[in-house]
């Protein structure tokens, strides 16, 4: 079970009043995932808010190999760790997954249901302001992140 | 200064009613660039947000010690085109440029300074609330526009 003081503990959270927790927690869930599961699946509609609470998550994306469109390559670019929020898709338009996800080792993950969290927001516009910072803000470390990758892919194509 | 209905034109601004448009409008401006021109660089702070209204500009990330005159050093990772916003972590903490941009074509764009828009901010969380949204979601159409380019590169 998901408590307030569980959900207080996330920096992401940790502006939120102790009502805003409650309900929050109400719209939670703990899961358990084995090493290799597929958390989510890229293209598929965002239902969920997930922080990783222990183990480690791999984010990756699948591209078609050349003349064989019955294969397919994965291409790890992100690792979730422990106290990181992924999934944040779930609370941009058009609410869908730019990528998929599968723990690298057992895990444990708190899931927020989406909807839940976007009718809040709709409710209270400091919740929703202090909500969309924090989700802007791992956006963009998602793409500094992934933008040096791209860069270092590509120097180390012109040596 | 610039007229609302100019701003009007992009989707980024689409969600704000006629109040709020005015008051992001009274704190732009308009500005033509000649090609060739660096707007800003990487590591910086994050002190303008711009709009393309027209013309091209690219943006680029550096890999190492940078000299100016070697080239190998300096790697596209976008662009933007006309009716595009960039420079967006001017909108998002901690405000730091993550790329450099630089002007391909002579270009007019339009400018707000980051600190003005924080003070509108400041007064109107639902205007901060509107406009933050719309900079994450740029961020996310980004993030999945450089995985594809990724993808390219690794495949």
């Amino acid at each position: 079970m998901v408590t307030p003081e569980l959900l207080h503990l996330y920096p992401f959270f940790g502006f939120l009043s102790s009502a805003n927790l409650k309900t929050l927690a109400k719209i939670a869930r703990e899961e358990a995932f084995e090493s290799g599961s597929i958390i989510f699946r890229e293209n598929e509609h965002a239902d969920w808010l997930y922080i990783l609470v222990k183990g480690s998550v791999d984010l990756f994306f699948t591209i078609e190999v050349e003349y064989h469109p019955e294969l397919h390559k994965e291409l790890l670019f992100g690792v979730i760790n422990p106290g990181e929020l992924f999934g944040i898709s779930a609370l941009i338009e058009p609410y869908i997954l730019t990528s998929s996800a599968r723990a690298s080792k057992p895990s444990q993950i708190i899931e927020i249901e989406a909807s839940g969290l976007l009718a809040l927001c709709n409710e209270d516009e400091d919740l929703a302001y202090g909500l969309i910072r924090q989700v802007a803000k791992t956006s963009i470390e998602r793409l500094n992140a992934t933008r040096l990758q791209l860069a270092t892919a590509w120097s180390t194509k012109w040596v | 200064m610039i007229s609302p209905e100019l701003l009007r034109y992009y989707p980024f601004f689409h969600s704000l009613d006629d109040t709020q448009l005015r008051a992001v409008a009274t704190i732009a401006e308009e500005e033509t660039v000649e090609a060739g021109v660096t707007l800003f660089s990487e590591g910086q702070p994050a002190e303008v947000l711009y709009f393309l209204e027209d013309g091209h500009v690219d943006l680029y990330h550096t890999i190492g010690e940078t000299n100016p005159s070697d080239v190998r050093k300096w790697i596209s990772v976008g662009e933007i085109n006309p009716g595009e916003p960039f420079s967006i972590s001017a909108l998002i903490e901690p405000y730091i440029l993550s790329s450099t941009a630089r002007v391909s074509r002579p270009s007019r764009i339009i400018k707000i300074e980051a600190k003005l828009l924080r003070t509108l901010f400041e007064k109107d969380h639902k205007l901060a609330y509107l406009l933050t949204y719309k900079a994450a979601k740029a961020v996310i159409e980004r993030l999945h526009t450089t995985h594809i380019q990724l993808a390219a590169v690794w495949a």
